[in-house]
């Protein structure tokens, strides 16, 4: 069996070689038999599915006794595979390896069995044990990491960091095609039973698995030819089933020589027609569709009214096999991605309504994601274990590739809060180097990393293979990642790029590819793998989706306008009936236009977060008519108010407000909290508009203002000073008209509570980003504070419904000079 | 003003508006023009994909830093055209504006600081025929950029430039 595990064979250096031999001499060893030492007990077996006879045992501990020194024990295994260690003056952690003469696997104790007290602990060496050690030691050169251990390399034998590689091996072990039921058996691999077969001696549970995992191997050693294998990718599709705007997303630049050409592209129906092109051009059954996550969430409104169900719907009928979280993944939290993973409708709590926005397949169902989600850096910090699978394995035919999928780090930055409860994420470049090595141990051919984080380049066209001026965030990611890493799909940044990337700590090229957005193009990446070997070829390029319409006639040489896939143009228009029938419902009316502050810029129209929002006061009167108990002040951050409302729209009669009209305006699916303020703090918040970073943050040149002004609820009144200064450190700002800010008419009293209602964006502030969403810091200091769990769309829909004919409310700001 | 010989002036109709700024920068000013482009590619590149005012505003914040400093304004200018032509590959919105706002202020610059087209194009990695064949189709048929706004039909919305009336 040995002989089909791709492990490290490195050998043992000569001084240990020797002491191996000057030291074994038996089942039992000690390295000293001093009268005063502390004894630690190390016991297993060692099998490979056949037990390992008459192996070499050594254990390497730390010491209680003399910090800093490495002690050492050392012994042979009986014929069932059996041993028994004494290390005198060793402790916990302890890494331990067996050679047989033909391969060596590798186990440990992890540092926290020092805490309890013990003196002795059960270690079995099999290879699943050499996995949970490859990943804990952060490298696929286990051999190596044993001789080298020293006191510099014991934390890394962290319960923490055990726990997490033996979870990935766990997984790793499910996709390759073992059960739980397979796995009941070795739910703990180092401390477990384990009874190798032996003649006629059945082995257990444990056992089994082993020679199950024998027969499921993933390389096959004995054939090294070559085999293609093509992986198609997409990243931040947001939902973009429908062809996107061709202002947003919807046009991609061609090179044409020395000149462009500019086409339109996009569209779920048009990119299965690419998909199936490129299938064909795969050798066989060896592609596989992966994506770099923000698939869903920030997504029109066809999506969005679906809780992204139409979404994963057209993703699933693409052949979407694993994909990376995005940061977008976690808006709504991570029970509601759980959701759209496994199915199940969205709950009537939640807002879901079967058969209008949840539920939407045949039979009023929602059966989930087909493709897997990845998240190898996000812990669920109350078990210690990832939120989702780390790592994806798909075999073709005799090589393997292993996927890692994670999401920036940054991620609790850009998502409320209350989306990122209860999970951590952690550093990119030490998870994937991690994941890399189990991966690698586990034997697959060919490690490709699935990130939500990217970069960008000074190109202007696409797929310019020369990937001039790459740089941002993935760069020092790239820069960490060790050899076991092959290629990287990458996204978040909107940006498209095909890179080869000289990783310094890799010490070689990495392949780095990213596709744009919105199912603009398609990433075509080749491989050519190795078995035994790895990578021995790769190339790709930025494929985009050219819709086959009159306007994308004369296409420069090597592309190629698609025509729709009726099957998934079927869908696509299936999802957009139900969109339309579920937002055309009217919730309310108008008398005239309620718009956001905004300002032209170079012919743009932006939000202008820098005056006074009417519809996001309007917003802030929604939040307060929905304060269970009630609230005397509501805010709202101006970047929560997406669009205007329009007296007159076509699809529906003027003034008519419709569901679509208030989903679009509000799309972010925030919970509403309260909190209690002093009448101190609610000046500070207020001065928070323009102190520094606000200060910068938003800027209108053409009102001179600076600042976010928070949208705010009627009855509360203040009025600043455009002339004093603005930008100064938290707490010293000071623009506000002295006794200005009113409740009703009636001065805020400093030393008074006001309960204050807000969104879960402003209210929850993360360890990780301590500026607080928009530095509004104060808001996250109050006293009380409650989740009132009520969606913020739903008090806006609420309040629409109980107050028709509303129109834009009077200023509530004054603004001075 | 020096009036531009008979025969420059025939070059640059032959060769097309690249030879118009022709005079010789030093190493050193060439330089103070990549430095600054590098700057304003780590400071406000990443901006880009968020929020694209914030990239604008944050190379015009820059260039006021610079702003006595001729060759390092110049550098960051024509970063704020590069970065935002880069995401008009992809149609990012908001880059089209942000492009034409500073191609027009870094033309006056390099105008005035006589650099051609194909020096400057240097100072930022990119292929430069294609580069400055964008900027002169840009600068010979501008596009009028209509406002964009939420249009929703059926009940479903999406961002659209505002309809000419």
């Amino acid at each position: 069996m040995s002989k089909n595990w791709n492990l490290s064979k490195s050998s043992v250096p000569g001084a240990l070689i020797i002491l191996i031999a000057t030291a074994a001499a038996g089942l039992v060893a000690c390295s000293d038999n001093s009268a005063t030492s502390t004894k630690l007990t190390i016991n297993g077996t060692a099998a490979t599915g056949a037990p390992m006879a008459n192996a070499k045992v050594t254990v390497l501990c730390a010491s209680d006794k003399f910090p800093g020194q490495i002690k050492q024990g050392i012994a042979t295994t009986a014929t069932d595979g059996s041993y028994s260690v004494v290390v005198n003056d060793g402790i916990a952690p302890c890494v331990i390896e067996a050679d047989n003469g033909v391969i060596k696997l590798h186990s440990l104790v992890d540092a926290d069995m020092a805490g309890t007290g013990s003196r002795g602990a059960t270690a079995n060496i099999t290879p699943i044990t050499e996995m949970i050690f490859a990943g804990a030691a952060d490298s696929a050169d286990t051999a190596a990491f044993f001789t080298g251990f020293n006191s510099d390399k014991v934390a890394s034998m962290s319960r923490a960091n055990v726990n997490l590689a033996k979870q990935a091996v766990m997984d790793n072990l499910k996709l390759i095609g073992l059960t739980d039921a397979d796995l009941v058996g070795i739910t703990d691999p180092i401390g477990g039973a384990l009874v190798p077969k032996i003649g006629s001696q059945a082995g257990n549970a444990y056992d089994k698995v082993l020679d199950a995992l024998a027969a499921n191997k993933l390389t096959d050693t004995s054939n090294t030819t070559p085999v293609s294998v093509k992986i198609m990718a997409i990243n931040d599709f947001h939902g973009n089933f429908k062809p996107p705007s061709s202002t947003n997303g919807g046009t991609v630049v061609l090179a044409n020589g020395a000149s462009t050409k500019s086409v339109t592209a996009g569209g779920a129906a048009y990119m299965a027609t690419l998909l199936k092109q490129m299938r064909a051009k795969a050798n066989g059954a060896n592609n596989i569709l992966v994506g770099a996550g923000d698939l869903i969430g920030a997504s029109p409104y066809e999506s969005s009214v679906t809780n992204d169900e139409a979404s994963v719907d057209i993703l699933n009928a693409l052949g979407l096999e694993v994909s990376s979280v995005g940061n977008h993944e976690f808006d709504r939290g991570i029970a509601e991605l759980k959701r759209i993973q496994n199915g199940g409708c969205r709950s009537a709590a939640s807002g879901g309504v079967v058969g209008t926005n949840t539920c939407l397949q045949t039979g009023n169902v929602y059966s989930g994601a087909k493709y897997k989600y990845l998240a190898a850096n996000v812990v669920d910090t109350a078990s210690g274990a990832t939120a989702l699978p780390a790592t994806y394995i798909k075999r073709f035919g005799t090589v393997s590739v292993g996927f890692v999928g994670l999401v920036l780090k940054g991620t609790p930055n850009s998502v409320s809060a209350s989306g990122v409860a209860g999970l951590r994420f952690d550093d990119e470049a030490a998870v994937i180097n991690r994941y890399a090595n189990t991966l690698k141990a586990s034997g697959v051919t060919s490690v490709v990393v699935l990130i939500h984080q990217g970069g960008q380049t000074t190109s202007s066209t696409i797929n310019d293979k020369t990937c001039p001026g790459f740089s941002g965030d993935i760069i020092p990611i790239l820069n960490q990642l060790n050899k076991n890493v092959d290629v990287v799909v990458s996204g978040h940044t909107h940006m498209e790029y095909v890179c080869n990337f000289a990783s310094t700590s890799a010490g070689k090229n990495i392949l780095v590819t990213s596709t744009g957005f919105y199912g603009n193009a398609v990433s075509e990446i080749d491989l050519v793998l190795q078995p035994g070997k790895g990578l021995i070829g790769s190339s790709a390029n930025t494929v985009p989706v050219i819709q086959n319409i009159p306007g994308n006639s004369g296409l420069p040489s090597g592309f190629t306008a698609l025509d729709k896939d009726p099957t998934v143009d079927a869908l696509v228009t299936n999802y957009s009936s139900k969109a339309a029938i579920a937002g055309a419902l009217q919730v309310g009316s108008i008398t005239g236009d309620i718009k956001r502050a905004t300002y032209v810029l170079s012919g743009s129209t932006t939000r202008d977060e820098t005056n006074e929002s009417p519809l996001g006061d309007l917003m802030a009167d929604s939040y307060l008519a929905a304060a269970p108990m009630g609230a005397d002040i509501a805010f709202v951050n101006p970047g929560s108010v997406r669009a205007d409302l329009l007296f007159t729209n076509s699809g529906r009669a003027n003034g008519v407000v419709t569901l679509a009209d208030l989903a679009t305006i509000e799309p972010f699916g925030n919970t509403l909290y309260t909190t209690t303020l002093t009448g101190a703090q609610i000046i500070r918040l207020l001065e928070q508009q323009w102190e520094s970073p606000n200060h910068t943050a938003k800027t209108n040149p053409g009102t001179n203002t600076v600042g976010r002004i928070l949208c705010i609820s009627k009855g509360f009144t203040y009025s600043y000073d455009n002339n004093a200064a603005y930008g100064a450190a938290s707490g010293q700002g000071n623009r506000l008209v002295a006794g200005s800010v009113k409740l009703n008419g009636i001065a805020i009293d400093n030393a008074k509570s006001y309960k204050i209602i807000t969104n879960s964006y402003l209210a929850i502030l993360n360890p990780t980003a301590p500026l607080g969403p928009d530095n509004f810091t104060i808001l996250t200091k109050g006293t009380n504070n409650l989740d009132t769990k009520i969606l913020d769309l739903d008090a806006f829909i609420a309040y629409f419904s109980a107050n028709p004919g509303l129109s834009a409310p009077a200023a509530r700001i004054t603004r001075v000079n | 003003m020096r009036r531009i010989p008979w025969y420059l002036a025939f070059l640059i109709l032959l060769t097309g508006p690249s030879l118009v700024y022709a005079k010789t920068v030093s190493f050193e000013q060439l330089q103070q023009i990549k430095e600054a482009a590098l700057q304003a590619q780590d400071l406000c590149f990443k901006e880009m994909y968020r929020d694209t005012n914030a990239y604008a505003q944050c190379i015009r914040n820059l260039r006021q830093q610079y702003e006595k400093q001729d060759f390092k304004s110049l550098g960051t200018e024509y970063f704020g055209f590069v970065g935002a032509l880069s995401y008009m590959r992809v149609s990012q919105m908001g880059a089209e504006p942000i492009a034409t706002e500073f191609l027009k202020s870094f033309r006056a610059n390099q105008k005035r600081l006589g650099l051609n087209d194909d020096v400057l194009c240097t100072t930022v990695p990119g292929n430069c025929a294609i580069r400055n064949q964008q900027m002169r189709d840009m600068e010979k048929s501008p596009k009028q950029l209509a406002p964009l706004q939420v249009k929703c039909e059926g009940g479903v919305c999406r961002i659209t430039p505002v309809a000419k009336p």
